[in-house]
């Protein structure tokens, strides 16, 4: 317990917007600890991306209320922050890093810039007051281009943003996330956008780097084989609801959920006959503004029971470590 | 590009139109004057109090009040009956200047940037020598070539306005024409006409539709203006501006015989710019998001 | 053999204007140039009935490539032959007839359907162009709508009432309403969420029985092209490196790109983290592409050899194309 570095519990986000009210989460539990990478998985309308932007304080207001829930970070509730008291922390104790890091660098600073303003705060909160120019800034700003992989660094500080690859854009990224040293990192969808080769370097990485730096990771992804390459737990999340959580060998030896069982089954396998037949999931994915009653999931389910379509199940230990918010599964 | 206008969307304009203040204003008001201009022109001189010619110079120089609403003016002549009566020449000439212009405009336009190169270059060369002179003034021009007249006035505001509506008919296109559902159709072996006509012409509607609400407050600004200056509509038609230019003599002792058509100039020009407005924050994707 | 081929392409170059593109490769060299050599070579064949996989990276060229074989863009050079026939300079009615034959489906369902035509009037816009009898159309619209699974009563819909899987489909419908031969699909499962993806997959393949159509399947997503072709090309700066039966190739990889490609798909199983093999660096710019073997700087068995003289494609088995100097042994 005292290991945690975030715990979110009982969250709920709900968006108000001029075409109606619809519910983003429901009733989100999930606990990151110390040095984990936490992989958080779904397709489009999940909520994944929403609670990643609750954790940093970033939805859009006033659209986005939070009935109920609570985000514990070091020990307070995030959820009570004033704004200004979330600047302190975005950037230094949580950092996020986006699937499109074009638009998240600001295109008219040089990234030598950008890295050393993260750099600068991140020294004076350690008590030294320093200017971000100086000299000491610039060392530590070549050093973390060094440790991302950044040939030349001396000259690719004085280099903008749409200068370089989407690759290399994504390592400046993780080094700004980075160099502040925090406590935990958000990815969303990092390496969704990257080469396939590209991703394997950028995981690599995101892995290293942060065991030196001692972070958490939230990694956010739609993609289930490439949270099994970086993850040690995984959470499954469907129309705004977490439905499985385990580490990550649990998840992908012995899936519970129907939902999480469908998902590993429509990869295509190696040595299966080709061209035959993918094993699919009817229908389709929710529209945030219609979610099923009951359980979300229940209209694609090959397992549904009356029951699924009155009843959300809530998400319950199956065997130490592992939950899953299914009725198949109640022991009662 | 466009948002498609089916019956959800246009309920969602409407909400957002209803809820803010200044756009009820401007609807209706343009309504008011609309259905005026319509109603004079079906029942003529029977829909107002006093007959808008009819000199009487007993009652000349009387001030607002509750027989003369806007007052009467040097000749005796009612100023409300006029400025009713008058309304629909406006109106005509407002809405023929931008319906016009947005015809001609947005085909001329939407060829060019869609067929690109020489023939686009040539275009924009054109639009660019009209653009380039004030329009007031261009307009101005015109008209004293042909002389006075409505249709004068229309044509010589055509001249300066057309190209506006080129240009935005251009951007569109050239946006549109990168847009995959455009090469779908290319890829079907639709003819570049039909590519035109039936893909880049309902697409780019939105933006123009905005822009020409908002723009026929101007162009009934300038066919006052025009009229003002004793182009347009000749005695003893009433007009608005010819009104303002008459009753300039008698600022101080018959203040309302110039001010008032000012005024309501004013209003129903501001009345399209806010309905325009309006009408483009109902457009725009974020606005919506709320 | 080929000659019988449904299409083929001889020598295919596109090359565009570099329009003053400047930036940085990560070894810190400026890249600047006059050309994007997008396609740089390329020769093809295609047959009836079968799937073409074309698979790469970015600034492989394959989405140019596409583009230029539907005559989208013109190719700078070289010939492209359709059903035996010659069509590389065909004017733009000339083409139109041939369309009804050779269609497309695009990655974006999204902005691949006009927003403002609905659901029946984008799948007959093709037909249009082959026939002007109204009953024929309508009848064909609805056979087809029916076939890739949608309801008959959503015909009269606009594309954003429906879903991202279902514009797909939409899509695929549009594709096939004139029964063409061969059909290019450019990415069409990656825009959409992984549960769909097998859906749409397992639909094109039904298709492709039904109707005995080929395809030109093309993605990044190995997985994807290893289960819908019967052949692979894998592509790497404008050209082909390795093609061949996607058995063999996949499973015994010549080209070094081509192993370090296979090698990098992620597998959903925590216990083969330590396989994925990584490749130095990154894909160069096709502004300015290496000397000789284009691969070189990346390879980790290039030698002068490499760097000096381009290698040609050649077969090294039945039906397997290399372009390497020292392709792996098996």
């Amino acid at each position: 317990m005292t290991n945690a570095v975030l715990e979110v519990h009982d969250l709920s986000v709900v968006f108000e917007t001029f075409e109606g009210r619809y519910n983003a989460l429901n009733n989100i539990n999930v606990t990151i600890n110390q040095s984990e990478v936490i992989g958080l998985v779904g397709e489009s309308g999940c909520g994944k991306s929403t609670l990643a932007l609750a954790v940093m304080g970033l939805l859009p207001r006033p659209h986005a209320k939070i009935p109920s829930g609570s985000i514990t970070f070091k020990g307070k509730n995030l959820l009570s922050f004033t704004e200004k008291e979330m600047e302190q922390i975005r950037g230094t104790d949580i950092s996020m890093i986006f699937q499109e890091p074009l638009t998240s660098l600001d295109p008219l600073f040089t990234i030598g810039d950008q890295l050393s303003e993260t750099i600068q705060i991140k020294l004076q909160r350690a008590g030294e007051n320093v200017r971000w120019n100086s000299g000491k800034v610039k060392t530590e700003v070549l050093n973390w281009m060094k440790r991302v992989g950044l040939a030349d660094p001396e000259s690719a500080m004085e280099r903008y943003p749409h200068e370089f690859s989407g690759g290399m854009r994504q390592r400046v990224m993780i080094a700004m996330a980075l160099a502040a040293e925090p406590r935990l990192m958000l990815a969303d969808e990092p390496t969704s956008a990257l080469d396939v080769t590209t991703q394997v370097q950028i995981l690599r990485l995101v892995k290293s780097l942060v065991s030196q730096v001692k972070a958490s990771v939230l990694f956010i992804s739609h993609d289930l084989a490439v949270v099994a390459q970086i993850a040690d737990r995984v959470a499954v999340m469907y129309a705004g609801m977490m439905v499985e959580e385990a580490s990550v060998h649990e998840i992908f030896e012995n899936p519970l959920h129907p939902y999480t069982q469908a998902l590993l089954a429509s990869f295509p396998k190696e040595e299966e006959v080709k061209k035959s037949k993918l094993v699919s999931i009817p229908g389709s994915v929710p529209n945030i503004a219609h979610i099923p009653p009951g359980c979300p999931f229940h209209p694609r389910c090959s397992f549904a029971k009356d029951i699924c379509s009155t009843t959300r199940p809530e998400l319950r230990e199956n065997s130490p470590g592992h939950r899953v918010a299914c009725v198949l599964y109640d022991k009662s | 590009m466009g948002i498609s206008i089916d019956r959800r969307e246009i309920s969602i304009i409407l909400t957002i139109l209803r809820r803010d203040r200044l756009s009820i204003f401007g609807i209706a008001v343009a309504a008011v004057f609309i259905v005026t201009s319509i109603a004079v022109r079906i029942f003529g001189n029977g829909l107002v109090p006093y007959d808008p010619t009819q000199v009487n110079m007993m009652v000349a120089f009387q001030a607002p009040s509750f027989q003369h609403f806007f007052g009467t003016d040097n000749l005796g002549r009612d100023i409300f009956s006029r400025c009713v009566i008058a309304a629909p020449i406006d109106a005509e000439i407002g809405f023929s200047i931008v319906v016009i212009s947005v015809l001609i405009g947005t085909i001329l336009g939407s060829c060019s940037g869609y067929i690109g190169g020489k023939v686009d270059e040539t275009f924009m060369r054109i639009t660019d020598v009209f653009i380039a002179v004030p329009t007031l003034v261009l307009a101005v021009v015109v008209a004293v070539a042909l002389g006075p007249g409505v249709e004068h006035v229309i044509e010589a505001n055509l001249v300066g306005w057309w190209p506006v509506y080129a240009r935005l008919a251009r951007a569109g296109a050239l946006s549109l024409k990168e847009s995959q559902f455009i090469e779908a159709a290319k890829v079907a072996g639709i003819s570049r006409f039909r590519i035109i006509l039936k893909h880049i012409l309902p697409n780019n509607i939105s933006p123009i539709l905005v822009y020409a609400t908002l723009d026929i407050g101007n162009a009934i600004l300038y066919a006052s203006v025009l009229s003002y200056l004793g182009l347009g509509a000749q005695p003893p038609q009433a007009e608005w501006g010819r009104m303002v230019y008459d009753g300039q003599v008698y600022l101080v002792n018959g203040w309302w015989i110039s001010i008032i058509p000012g005024l309501v100039i004013f209003a129903v020009a501001l009345a399209f710019n806010l309905l325009g407005d309006a009408l483009r924050d109902a457009f725009d994707p974020r606005y919506r998001k709320l | 053999m080929s000659n019988m081929g449904l299409l083929r392409l001889e020598g295919i170059v596109t090359h565009f204007p570099a329009k003053g593109a400047m930036f940085y490769s990560e070894t810190g060299a400026l890249v600047t140039g006059k050309t994007i050599h997008a396609v740089d070579g390329v020769d093809l064949s295609l047959d009836r009935n079968t799937t073409l996989g074309i698979v790469g990276e970015s600034g492989c060229g394959k989405t140019t490539l596409a583009r230029t074989i539907l005559l989208l863009i013109k190719p700078t050079s070289g010939r492209l032959y359709f059903e035996g026939r010659e069509i590389t300079n065909l004017s733009y009615a000339d083409l139109a007839k041939i369309r009804p034959n050779l269609q497309m489906i695009f990655q974006d369902p999204f902005s691949s359907l006009d927003p403002r035509m609905r659901a029946k009037d984008v799948i007959a816009e093709p037909l249009t162009v082959v026939t002007n009898d109204r009953e024929k159309v309508k009848k064909r619209v609805l056979e087809v709508f029916e076939q890739v699974g949608l309801h008959a009563d959503q015909l009269n819909r606009f594309p954003n009432e429906f879903s991202g899987g279902q514009r797909q489909r939409i899509a695929i419908a549009r594709a096939l309403a004139t029964r063409p031969k061969l059909v290019i699909l450019d990415e069409p499962t990656s825009a959409l969420d992984a549960s769909i993806q097998a859906q749409i997959l397992n639909l094109l393949l039904e298709i492709q029985e039904e109707y005995k159509v080929s395809y030109l399947f093309i993605s990044h997503n190995v997985g994807v092209v290893r289960h819908m072709s019967d052949r692979i090309a894998v592509m790497y700066l404008g050209k082909v490196v390795e093609e061949g039966p996607v058995g063999d190739l996949m499973s015994k990889p010549r080209h070094p790109y081509t192993a370090a490609l296979i090698s990098s798909i992620p597998k959903p199983n925590p216990k083969a983290r330590g396989e994925m093999a990584e490749i130095r660096g990154e894909t160069p710019s096709p502004i300015n592409p290496p000397s000789g073997c284009r691969y070189h700087t990346r390879c980790p068995f290039a030698t002068n050899l490499c760097s000096d003289k381009e290698p040609q494609l050649q077969e090294l088995e039945s039906g397997h194309h290399v372009a390497c100097h020292y392709p792996l042994e098996t």
